[in-house]
């Protein structure tokens, strides 16, 4: 644990860097310490199984540092989130034969949308917004506002509004959905 | 806070909100949270186990190189195994190829060893016929020894010529136990001895690997493995012939009588030319830069040089005025258009144009005369 206090201060790349350099293990090791979280929460999704995701997230190591060399990586995020995503997917392809298809429809489109949110000093949009919110379900209604404008977690929507988690997910997601549609035909009228 | 404070379980207030607003435009986040959301279990432990190994493994240099040096060791001792095993092999081998002539002794031979109990059939696979006699006790006594001495075995060491006669006799032994021999489990007739065995080498005696070997006229076939062995799977009668095979190199055909069966290839002469692959794919309208004009089947004419001109003339050439050329040229027997003259024309550019139309435009179907034609587009 000493090691990741070393090195809090070192951006990704200076660490990936002084690896290229040095072949030291200590730097990816730092380096990769800081993604345990988001890796092994990746491995669990599609694992499904504890100790699967856990020898999958020791071998997603293993796979970097052969990998690391032999890549031009600029951005190391999104390089390890594809590394070990398809590290994932092959073990399932091996397991079960075949795939489920993965339909992934929010794609980078969140910015977007908190930027339609943002009303400042623009009455047009204002309006829009406010007209548009009253066209959503009650239930949706009252999920994005309290998500988007009164910034409380899933949680506090879930003890405050006594929907189920997934309900409120799913409130969410298609409440902003809804409005985004609704205003950029408003706006663009 | 931290991403690692909300799969705790704090997931209340502005904080929890920032991660989930930020997993939203996060797909790593996004399947992160989702799988620790799914999964029960104790992840925070698992998570700092995780740290502590992936920490720790700068230190797995120097235990690698342990893992290393033992790997070798035991890599070095089954070497020194497996030459000892290999010094012995010629031994065990000679059996084995001479059990493949039984078979000329008599017709009926198969049938015999069909008969013959365990204890004994095994003893073919062996060349001394020391243990024949060992072997034989459990059967019956007096009259086996008996008649295993009236067969005249031969001495116990022996030369590679005389196991054939040796791996020969237990089968007319066996004729003669025949039916004399009771409440001994039988072998079935799936005797491994009488499959054929042979080698497959390149020009250079070097064992080919993987080459095939196919028995003429069927499918009974076999494929060499690593010292370039072989063994069909049945048997096959000594008039048949087998045909060999390997990328590269040409086939042969042999007898199997000639035995010991090896057979030697030799490389192709015959080069394989490369192999182009030429792939289409259709393209829609829109996507073309340029211009696709359909040509009526066979008729290129006056009417369809017209048409051409409409559709692949370049427009408004002279501003104001109507493209309108008019021009005079011959068709060569080859349906080209040649001695191009331009009567009339409302510019410069419209002439240059009516040129370029004449000589890309399509083969004219009647050749060999003089057209004067005008020209709109």
């Amino acid at each position: 644990m000493k090691i990741k206090q070393t090195y809090k201060d070192w951006s990704d790349e200076e660490l990936l860097g002084q690896f290229g350099n040095t072949s030291r293990q200590e730097f990816l090791g730092a380096l990769y310490a800081r993604y345990i979280p988001l890796v092994y929460g990746l491995c669990l999704k599609y694992l499904r199984q504890q100790e699967d995701a856990e020898d999958a997230v020791m071998h997603i190591y293993e796979e970097l540092q052969r990998k690391v060399a032999n890549f031009e990586i600029d951005n190391f995020r999104t390089w390890l989130y594809s590394v070990a995503k398809n590290h994932c997917l092959q073990i399932l392809r091996r397991t079960q034969g075949q795939l489920f298809q993965e339909i992934d429809e929010r794609v980078m489109e969140s910015d977007e949308f908190e930027h339609l949110l943002d009303t400042d000093e623009d009455i047009e949009k204002d309006k829009a917004l406010n007209y548009c919110l009253d066209t959503l379900s009650v239930e949706q209604k009252a999920c994005v506002v309290h998500f988007f404008f009164d910034d409380w977690s899933y949680a506090d929507i879930v003890e405050k509004t006594g929907f189920a988690l997934t309900k409120v997910k799913s409130y969410i997601q298609n409440g902003k959905r809804n409005l985004k549609l609704c205003m950029v035909k408003i706006l663009d009228c | 806070m931290t991403f690692k404070e909300y799969i705790q379980g704090r997931r209340k207030g502005k904080e929890a909100n920032r991660i989930e607003r930020q997993a939203m435009n996060d797909p790593f986040l996004n399947d992160a949270i989702e799988g620790f959301d799914s999964v029960e279990g104790d992840h925070v432990s698992a998570l700092e186990r995780l740290e502590g190994k992936v920490l720790r493994s700068q230190n797995h240099h120097r235990r690698v190189i342990v893992y290393w040096a033992m790997a070798a060791s035991v890599l070095l001792l089954i070497g020194f195994g497996s030459l000892f095993l290999l010094q012995q092999k010629p031994e065990t081998r000679l059996p084995e190829i001479a059990t493949v002539l039984p078979k000329k002794v008599t017709p009926s031979a198969e049938e015999q060893k069909s008969a013959v109990p365990e204890s004994i059939s095994r003893t073919t696979t062996s060349s001394k016929s020391k243990t024949l006699a060992v072997a034989s006790p459990p059967v019956s006594p007096e009259t086996i020894t008996n008649k295993a001495q009236a067969e005249s075995i031969p001495e116990p060491a022996m030369t590679p010529v005389q196991s054939e006669v040796s791996a020969a006799s237990p089968v007319r032994m066996s004729r003669m136990l025949e039916g004399k021999v009771a409440g001994l489990q039988l072998e079935s007739a799936e005797l491994p001895i009488n499959r054929l065995q042979g080698k497959v080498v390149d020009e250079k005696g070097e064992p080919l690997i993987g080459a095939s070997v196919k028995v003429k006229g069927t499918n009974v076939g076999a494929v060499t493995d690593t010292n370039g062995y072989f063994q069909l799977p049945q048997n096959v009668s000594d008039s048949a012939k087998l045909i060999a095979g390997y990328l590269g190199y040409e086939n042969k055909e042999v007898n199997i009588a000639d035995k010991p069966v090896s057979i030697q290839l030799q490389p192709d002469q015959k080069t394989l030319s490369e192999v182009v692959v030429v792939g289409s794919v259709p393209q829609k309208k829109k996507n073309v830069v340029g211009s696709i004009v359909k040509i009526a089947s066979g008729e290129f004419g006056e009417k369809e040089f017209l048409e051409y001109c409409k559709n692949v003339g370049a427009k408004n050439l002279c501003g104001e005025l109507k493209t309108k050329v008019k021009v005079s040229f011959n068709i060569s027997k080859e349906g080209f258009s040649v001695n191009v003259t331009i009567k009339k024309t409302t510019c410069m550019a419209a002439s240059r144009e009516a040129e370029r139309l004449l000589s890309s435009s399509p083969v004219w179907s009647k050749k060999n005369r003089k057209v004067t034609l005008t020209i709109e587009w």
